[in-house]
């Protein structure tokens, strides 16, 4: 379980995080979504560790993450941040390493495969296309699932989908959801801004709004009014067999 | 390959040895051979390899490809210090032998402005790379001022001094200076190994190098904190060795690639050979007369970094950490 309890945070005087609070029950998949500056991101590093919230407190099956020593925490979680840029002329296959991965090379061949990028291993990174990088940078963190199954036990992405077609897109996905169901203690959270593919591919929705929690809970219960009312913007649910799609209206003038 | 440039380096050490004012001749007298070129031909090694790895560490640790020690302000520190020092000592008594009080300003200052760069570093929280090197350019200035506002007013043979310094030289190299900078090295290059893989995570950028498991703030801190140790030291002694900090790193990162343990591998060797040629040159190619080190590292140096700006910073630009 991981449970994030009365999280706020602080920046500069502006609160960018309030009464965040929730359990993400293992083996679920949480997407996170909401408009441009919801705090997303924010969430996500605090989740992570990354960032000291002002309050509260985030704990993976009862260890804090805060508390956790440094090490440790890079073991168990994974993460990916939102941006991703690498300094000087590293290749691909050089960044997918980047991590306690490096020691199994074998798996970090696996993910790069997965995310096709095998072949451009030896070009440096800064030479791909936006797309090709983001999938370097993921097949880097499945590496590391691949590398430490056993170890891992939360992956964290923000905006994995990020400059990705729709093939890696459904591609990212599946694997973070079948990566889900190896193993009964893992958790999994990703910041998205594709509401449609949120409500398709997530066991649950968290709608984040001006740093707070507008709704949490399965997809199926989100209804066109409550995101209108979020994204301030006239929108259509449709929902077909498994699929959802979220689409905009033409704006009224 | 591994093994190719501290094989060149062991070539290049008996022939800088036998090249001197008369040419080249292994049967100058030992004394000339053992007591003059020799010390200098090892301080030109040390130096070489201490500024070459410090340069590696260094854009590295900023993530930026045109850092290097003399843009934290380090040696401008040290330039002033040895001015505050040496200029009134001159005015007050002008027959003192300034052998050690010079290298003593000189690093007085040098370790006054790293401290002043930590400080900074330390109230940027450690986030801000562009911080830390505007700081470093901002000290930069206030020492060039401070070293200028005090040759208005010093003595011209004092002020010559302190020139000759400023352009660096080799050839103050005695014993403890050799012992003092061969230490600070080794207990530099030791951490340094043990720090450089931490950079490649950390060109990925702190956040994701810190969820990687790296501790970012500890490593920043005893990387800016060692390299300002050795720069310190060696500007003290040296005086003002340009580039060898910007320009070997580079050669050696677009022969072997950007991964740090390697690149500091090579730059030990490979900065230690270029100084040793470099120093060479300088006391050979206008004999007896010679050229100040500073003078040849800038007359390859500056050419070079300026093909870096024109050919490659498009490149880097392009990956927004130009």
């Amino acid at each position: 379980m991981l449970s994030v309890a009365d999280i706020t945070l602080e920046k500069s005087q502006r609160k960018l995080l309030q009464d965040i609070s929730f359990d993400l029950p293992a083996g679920q998949l949480l997407g996170v979504i909401g408009p441009n500056g919801a705090g997303k991101s924010s969430l996500m590093r605090v989740i992570a560790g990354l960032w000291q919230a002002s309050s509260g407190s985030v704990d993976l099956d009862r260890a804090f993450i805060a508390d956790m020593p440094l090490a440790q925490k890079g073991m168990q979680l994974a993460w990916l941040d939102q941006q991703n840029t690498v300094a000087f002329d590293f290749s691909v296959q050089q960044v997918a390493a980047l991590g306690p991965q490096e020691a199994k090379p074998i798996s970090v061949t696996a993910a790069m495969q997965l995310f096709g990028v095998e072949q451009l291993a030896e070009r440096a990174i800064s030479t791909l296309s936006g797309g090709q990088q983001q999938r370097v940078h993921l097949a880097r963190v499945f590496s590391q699932l691949n590398a430490s199954p056993e170890a891992v036990q939360c992956l964290l992405l923000d905006e994995p989908l990020n400059g990705l077609d729709l093939r890696w897109q459904h591609r990212c996905l599946s694997a973070a959801q079948q990566w889900l169901l190896q193993r009964p203690e893992r958790h999994a959270v990703m910041a998205l801004h594709d509401i449609g593919l949120a409500m398709t591919a997530c066991d649950q929705v968290l709608v984040l709004n001006e740093g707070m929690i507008e709704f949490i809970g399965a997809p199926a219960e989100i209804s066109e009014a409550l995101l209108e009312r979020v994204w301030r913007y006239p929108l259509t649910i449709q929902r077909e067999n498994s699929q959802t799609l979220v689409y905009a209206k033409a704006e009224e003038q | 390959m591994r093994l190719l440039p501290w094989l060149f380096l062991l070539l290049l050490i008996p022939l800088a040895l036998s090249l001197g004012a008369s040419g080249f001749a292994w049967s100058t007298d030992s004394l000339v051979l053992w007591e003059i070129r020799f010390p200098r031909v090892l301080m030109a090694v040390l130096v070489g390899a201490a500024l070459a790895a410090a340069g590696v560490m260094l854009q590295g640790l900023l993530r930026n490809p045109l850092a290097e020690p003399g843009l934290l302000g380090i040696s401008a520190g040290a330039a002033a210090g040895a001015a505050c020092v040496v200029l009134p000592a001159r005015l007050l008594w002008p027959d003192i032998d300034l052998t050690w009080i010079l290298p003593f300003g000189a690093a007085a200052g040098a370790l006054g402005f790293s401290a002043l760069i930590l400080l900074l570093s330390e109230r940027f929280g450690w986030q801000e790379n562009t911080a830390v090197v505007l700081c470093g350019l901002a000290l930069n200035a206030l020492a060039m001022a401070i070293v200028g506002a005090l040759l208005v007013v010093a003595d011209p043979l004092a002020t010559r001094e302190l020139l000759f310094w400023n352009l660096g030289s080799l050839a103050r190299a005695t014993p403890a200076s050799l012992t003092v900078i061969s230490v600070a090295l080794a207990m530099a290059a030791l951490l340094w190994f043990r720090l450089a893989r931490q950079l490649d995570f950390m060109a990925l950028g702190d956040e994701a190098a810190h969820s990687a498991g790296v501790g970012i703030t500890a490593v920043k801190r005893q990387l800016l904190i060692s390299v300002a140790l050795v720069a310190g030291i060696v500007v003290a002694f040296t005086g003002m060795i340009g580039f060898v900090g910007l320009v070997v790193p580079h050669m050696l990162r677009l022969w072997r690639g950007p991964a740090h343990v390697p690149l500091l591998a090579l730059a030990l060797p490979c900065g230690a050979s270029f100084l040793l040629l470099a120093d060479t040159l300088a006391r050979t190619i206008i004999s007896p007369a010679e050229l100040p080190i500073g003078v040849i590292t800038a007359l390859v140096g500056a050419p070079f970094f300026l093909w870096l700006l024109v050919v490659r910073n498009g490149v880097w630009r392009q990956r927004g950490i130009g």
